[in-house]
């Protein structure tokens, strides 16, 4: 039954003198009027002895007590349905005492929904819901317990977050047709107990597609005293050399000499590093963790970069930068303490304009008189002059013989 | 009250909870935790550190098929080294089967047919800190002892001989495509290279011929039992180079820039790498290969196994010393 329903069922007042004042409630019979003619007999109203209360149902509604069982007609009379009862039950009308008990029941059922707890009574409630809850709320917890290593958790910990590390950015790798660019390698080689310093410049114009490459290569020696090179260098020279498909051609000593033609060999150090290297082929995950000494933005060669410089120890060189020491190792000095220098600067399209890898010159020397076998790296430099989408031309010497042995090292 | 005011009044506070749970949705996606949920923020996300353990012996296998085309031949390495990662020795055990190409066609040079005439040779190395010992060439004859730079840097002495994953795998790699081959179960993987046919000009011996060959089948292994992150990249050699430098360093894998390479990486629940394969197809491999070089077809480095406990390697006696050139 709806509220509104419930809203217009007869009222309390409205039943209250019902015998005088009818008035039909909806769509139930009619509400009783008195005895009819032929039951009662006309006369003067007579004073009725009381009688026992009828005893129906008196759920009692909300302000309103019914007579209890055992009341008086009195206290019947408080209630209208029950005066209304009494009063049928009193005239022994047959159709005063069924509306009577329609009313009553109508009034029970008119009331069921509308009960509400009494102000102060805790309302007795079954102890399912709160399972329902504790269950929920458990496996809730134990998803949660179970979960809590996942990606998505973890994100939400934010386990690993810092925005001043490095970002994460794989740049598009540019497809240029000319690569114009230096390294620069700085060694020190050792013999019979003199140390000297080997520095090896190499400017390089190639085509990336092709492989094809021209260098001009310039060496310097100089010795060393007292830990510092000495000037003027002990020697210097420098030549040329194009490699192409399959061969390398250098330059002939003497002026005017044949080229000497030798084999290519594409997995040279410096075939390996006259490459582009873009941010990501550079910093990885482990460098990410390392705080640089300084960022700096400048300008180097008219392009705007952005310069990085972490100071590393040696011992932790391989570990803290391993994409960068897998194509530039550098040696493994025994005093850990000897501290890698490492700059990386990137331009805003993820171009590394420089990189290089730095040892004190001291502490290699050092190494390098231990070890007279080979020369030892203390400085590797790679620097990006300028791409260009146009391809260069390089093109192999006429004049051209075989190497007797060697040819120009790539 | 009137049942249209009611309704009126429910149905604002609806349209206000609907309005305010849709704002307090947007204000949540755009704070930080809502953007690190959505997983906009893993640019400045760091990985947690895996730090290398202190091994006291480990046993790593390394297989490669290296072609050269000077024999029209393959020869096929199988290496084992036992580490004493604590006195910084290694016993490394060579065993190598040169196989020939097994060759179909007409005009095939005398050195290409018939199928593989296995004679595995073996050696064994005892790798120091400083030197390295090779056996005579019978048990009676003394070891050869030759000095070396103390260097651990790529050879099996390397306390990190095995890599981490952020050592091999870049942003770059973990932004490609990869594919867990082994996704329902383990085994040996089933590598497309195992057998490969060239069709076309074939140089050999000062000959040509057009010919189609085929490399012996290679043996799949097992990837170990402890890898539980098996990743799998289709890219090519050049790009390689970039994408997973470390790798490249430490195998040593030659093959021409343009071959399209199935690279495998798997690692262990600590980050560890236990499972290194590289494979190209022989045709792949085989481009531009000259009468001088060799190419591999492919390489496996696996993990055989870890331990605490240390391993014994004892150092020859009986030594003489290299002569120094």
């Amino acid at each position: 039954m709806a509220l509104a329903d419930i809203q217009t069922m007869p009222d309390a007042s409205d039943l209250a003198d019902a015998s005088v004042a009818p008035s039909p409630p909806q769509p139930v019979m009619p509400m009783p009027t008195g005895p009819p003619a032929d039951v009662v007999p006309p006369g003067p109203s007579i004073e009725l002895p009381p009688r026992p209360v009828l005893k129906l149902p008196t759920l009692a509604r909300s302000g309103a007590a019914g007579p209890p069982s055992g009341e008086t007609a009195a206290d019947a009379t408080l209630d209208p349905i029950a005066a209304a009862a009494a009063a049928a039950a009193s005239s022994s009308n047959p159709h005063a005492m069924a509306a009577a008990a329609h009313f009553a029941s109508m009034r029970q059922a008119a009331t069921m929904p509308s009960v509400k707890p009494m102000r102060g009574k805790k309302k007795r409630r079954s102890r399912r819901p709160m399972v329902v809850k504790v269950l929920v709320l458990g496996l809730l917890g134990g998803a949660g317990y179970l979960g809590r290593d996942t990606a998505f958790a973890t994100r939400l910990k934010g386990d690993g977050y810092d925005s001043s590390i490095l970002p994460m950015i794989v740049y598009e790798r540019p497809n240029p047709g000319t690569v114009d660019g230096t390294l620069i390698l700085d060694g020190v080689w050792s013999q019979d107990g003199v140390a000297a310093t080997d520095e090896l410049f190499v400017d390089f114009i190639n085509n990336p597609t092709t492989g094809d490459e021209q260098r001009e290569f310039r060496q310097t020696r100089r010795s060393i005293e007292d830990g510092e090179t000495i000037d003027p260098p002990m020697d210097a020279t420098s030549w040329e050399s194009i490699s192409l498909e399959e061969s390398t051609y250098r330059e002939p000593h003497t002026e005017g000499g044949a080229w000497q033609q030798s084999p290519r060999n594409r997995d040279a150090w410096v075939s390996k590093l006259s490459n582009i290297w873009m941010y990501q082929d550079v910093i990885d995950h482990s460098l990410r963790r390392v705080t640089p000494v300084s960022v700096t933005d400048e300008t180097i060669g008219g392009v705007e970069v952005t310069t990085y410089l972490w100071s590393i120890p040696i011992g932790e060189y391989r570990t803290s930068a391993p994409f960068v020491a897998a194509r530039l190792p550098l040696p493994e000095l025994e005093t850990s303490d000897s501290l890698v220098t490492l700059t990386i600067s990137v331009d805003s399209a993820g171009l590394v304009r420089v990189l290089e890898v730095a040892l004190e010159l001291d502490a290699v020397i050092g190494y390098a008189n231990e070890q007279t076998d080979s020369i030892h790296f203390y400085r590797l430099r790679f620097e990006l002059d300028s791409i260009d989408d146009a391809t260069p031309t390089i093109t192999a010497p006429t004049n051209t013989e075989p190497a007797p042995t060697d040819g120009a090292g790539g | 009250m009137e049942q249209k005011t009611k309704k009126r009044i429910r149905r604002t506070a609806s349209l206000l909870v609907v309005a305010g749970l849709g704002a307090g949705g947007w204000v949540a996606y755009g704070s930080e935790p809502g953007q690190r949920a959505v997983g906009r923020r893993e640019y400045f996300r760091a990985h947690p550190v895996v730090e290398a353990p202190d091994l006291a012996s480990a046993t790593i296998s390394t297989r490669f098929e290296a072609i050269r085309s000077a024999e029209t031949s393959t020869e096929r390495y199988d290496i084992v080294a036992t580490i004493d990662a604590a006195n910084q020795r290694a016993r490394v055990d060579t065993t190598s089967v040169p196989t020939d190409l097994t060759a179909t066609g007409q005009s095939v040079p005398a050195s290409a047919t018939g199928v593989s005439t296995p004679s595995p040779a073996m050696s064994t190395e005892v790798i120091t800190i400083d030197a390295t010992y090779e056996p005579g060439a019978t048990d009676a004859d003394p070891w050869t002892r030759a000095s070396r730079a103390p260097d651990t840097w790529g050879t099996w002495i390397d306390p990190h001989v095995i890599p981490t994953y952020d050592e091999l795998v870049g942003f770059e790699l973990e932004s490609m495509h990869s594919w867990d081959p082994l996704i329902g179960g383990g085994g040996p993987l089933d590598l497309a290279s195992q057998t490969a046919e060239i069709d076309g000009m074939i140089e050999a011996n000062g000959a040509t011929t057009t010919a189609a060959q085929e490399a012996p089948e290679r043996t799949p292994t097992d990837v170990p039992a402890e890898v539980v992150r098996l990743m799998r990249w289709s890219t090519d050699m050049a790009s390689l180079r970039h994408l997973s430098p470390l790798t490249m360093s430490m195998l040593g894998l030659i093959a021409p820039d343009d071959a399209p390479v199935v690279f495998t990486l798997g690692f262990d629940s600590a980050g560890l790498a236990r499972y290194i394969d590289a494979s190209i197809s022989l045709s792949d491999a085989m481009v531009g290969l000259d009468t001088e070089s060799m190419v591999f077809q492919w390489i496996e480095w696996r993990v055989l196994g870890v331990s605490d406990d240390p391993v014994t390697i004892d150092l020859p006696v009986n030594v003489v010393d290299a002569p120094v050139t």
